[in-house]
């Protein structure tokens, strides 16, 4: 008998291929069932089961981590879990390895989720042209969160730590249980209908699926559809998305992250500020000290100064011109009158004695040949002055002589000639040329209109 | 803004905003001198009331309650932690 005989190991490991092969990940719902953690290791022993089997499960530590985050598992919890079967060679036993683990309800929770977000979308309750621009500075911030939660703590802190001079306006909503959804929607209703607010956030903080399913409800998406005021959604933790986070006309991915999201930041600002304080001294000082130099140019400028510059000369010019008189005319006839005077009382020591009479006859000789030098001296100057002054009156009629002309008068009163009139035939007339007198005698008078007949005829 | 301003209703951002106008303008230089400094003063005087408003600015925390009748009305928030909810 030719009979394969396989040894035990064989087969489970043929058995291992087949189960890990052919059965490849897979999602499976069941109910929880002996759920212990083993207390070193980390990793969870449990059962997975139904009406008419059971399913041996591990969830390895670290699976465990990452879904504890988001169902606390039990015995008796209905759940889908996603992993793989494994053949434990040595017990000969297999397992669902298990890697990811949902509530079951919330697996009902998600497909409603979906199918919400896909009729709101339809209707454009999500379309960019439909999002609001945030105001850059809220005077009044209306709040839809729970009073008691740490989102309001957050939201607070954060918003009052940024901007104080935003006030906020608390509208106090339940967030999770049977009637938080239409209490949040209601929430955004009061602060629209109440005024005053420029921005409101709607949120809480993070939790199970289920606890922030309101914000995944309708009546939440509509109600912030329609606020008239700007809505930014903050809701739970980064991870989490919600209905209202698609509709809100800005999503945060927390409550602190709202606050900074609705206000500035007063430090930047201040800063800012600060800045633009600088920049306008700035401004001024170059302005100013554009002026001052165009000033500084317009002072030094030669245009400004000559005018200065013209009196001041005049004023040297004149004194020097009064100095040169005096000196040219008093100083002069004051030194002959000192030397003449000094002479007279030379001539009056001089004792005249009888023996010295032609010596004296000399002295008088010479007193007065002195005297008449210094009269001479004197003369000459005052000619000199007299000579200046007629030839500056002389200036006009002389110059008219020099050109040709001449002055007649009649010789017996010295009175100009103007008219024919005035002389007649065989009367003495004095003519006056350039550098030169004449005497003589009419011979023929003629007035000027006779003359021109005569000339026009011959 | 209060105080000194001109114009007592002056938000913030109004504030601000006719700051940066101002700003703008003498940056550009082409004002006249007088002009230049009407302008660094009314710029000076925006930076003042705007730094204060913020040094000076505290927090206010209201609540929104509907009354019997319907109304809503607003009162000081006394804070989280007694509050029902």
């Amino acid at each position: 008998m030719n009979v394969r005989v396989w040894t035990i190991s064989e087969l489970t490991r043929r058995i291992r291929e087949v189960l890990e092969t052919e059965i490849d990940r897979v999602w499976i719902s069941g109910e929880i069932s002996g759920w212990k953690v083993h207390p070193s290791s980390g990793h969870a022993y449990f059962c997975l089961k139904d009406d008419r089997a059971l399913l041996n499960c591990v969830a390895w530590a670290s699976s465990l981590r990452v879904l504890s985050a988001r169902l606390r598992p039990r015995d008796g919890l209905k759940v889908r879990a996603f992993g793989r079967i494994t053949v434990y060679e040595p017990r000969g036993t297999y397992q669902f390895v298990v890697e990811q683990m949902l509530d079951e309800g919330e697996g009902a929770l998600q497909a409603a989720f979906l199918q919400l977000k896909r009729k709101l979308e339809a209707e454009g309750l999500f379309a960019p042209e439909h999002k609001r621009a945030l105001p850059r500075f809220p005077r009044r911030i209306g709040i839809v969160t729970s009073p008691s939660g740490a989102a309001l703590r957050d939201l607070l802190r954060v918003l009052g730590a940024r901007w104080p001079l935003a006030e906020a306006l608390l509208r106090p909503a339940a967030v999770q249980g049977a009637d938080a959804a239409q209490d949040i929607a209601g929430g955004i209703r009061d602060l629209n209908e109440h005024g005053g607010c420029d921005l409101l956030v709607v949120g809480r903080g993070g939790g199970s699926l289920e606890d922030l399913w309101a914000f995944n409800e309708e009546v939440v998406a509509r109600a912030i559809y329609h606020s008239a005021v700007p809505v930014i959604s903050a809701v739970g933790h980064e991870t989490d998305f919600t209905i209202a986070d698609f509709v809100a006309d800005r999503r945060a991915a927390t409550p602190s992250n709202a606050a900074e999201l609705a206000v500035p930041d007063q430090t930047e600002l201040l800063s800012h500020l600060a800045k633009e304080r600088r920049f306008l001294r700035s401004c001024l000082e170059r302005r100013m000290e554009g002026v001052r130099l165009r000033l500084q140019r317009l002072r030094m400028s030669r245009g400004l100064r000559r005018p200065e510059d013209l009196l001041r000369r005049g004023r040297l010019d004149l004194d020097r011109l009064s100095d040169r008189l005096r000196e040219g005319l008093g100083g002069k006839a004051e030194r002959g009158r000192l030397r003449l005077q000094k002479l007279e009382r030379r001539f009056l020591r001089m004792e005249p004695t009888p023996r010295l009479v032609g010596f004296r006859h000399h002295l008088e000789q010479r007193a007065g040949a002195a005297h008449r030098a210094c009269e001479s001296a004197l003369e000459q100057r005052r000619r000199r002055l007299e000579l200046a002054s007629a030839r500056l009156s002389a200036l006009g009629p002389e110059r008219v002589l020099a050109r040709g002309y001449a002055i007649v008068c009649r010789e017996d009163d010295g009175r100009i000639l103007r008219d024919a009139g005035q002389v007649s035939a065989g009367e003495g007339i004095g003519v006056r040329l350039h550098q030169a007198r004449l005497r003589a005698t009419v011979t023929e008078v003629r007035s000027a209109t006779e003359d021109a007949t005569k000339e026009g005829s011959g | 803004l209060t105080g000194e301003n001109a114009n007592p209703e002056m938000s913030f951002e109004e504030a601000l905003a006719r700051l940066e106008e101002l700003v703008t303008r003498l940056e550009a230089g082409e004002l006249p001198l007088e002009e230049t400094i009407r302008t660094f003063e009314e710029g000076q005087k925006l930076l003042r009331a705007c730094t204060e408003l913020l040094g000076k600015a505290e927090q206010r925390v209201k609540e929104i309650l509907r009354r019997a009748d319907g109304s809503l009305d607003e009162a000081e928030w006394k804070g989280g932690d007694n509050a029902a909810g």
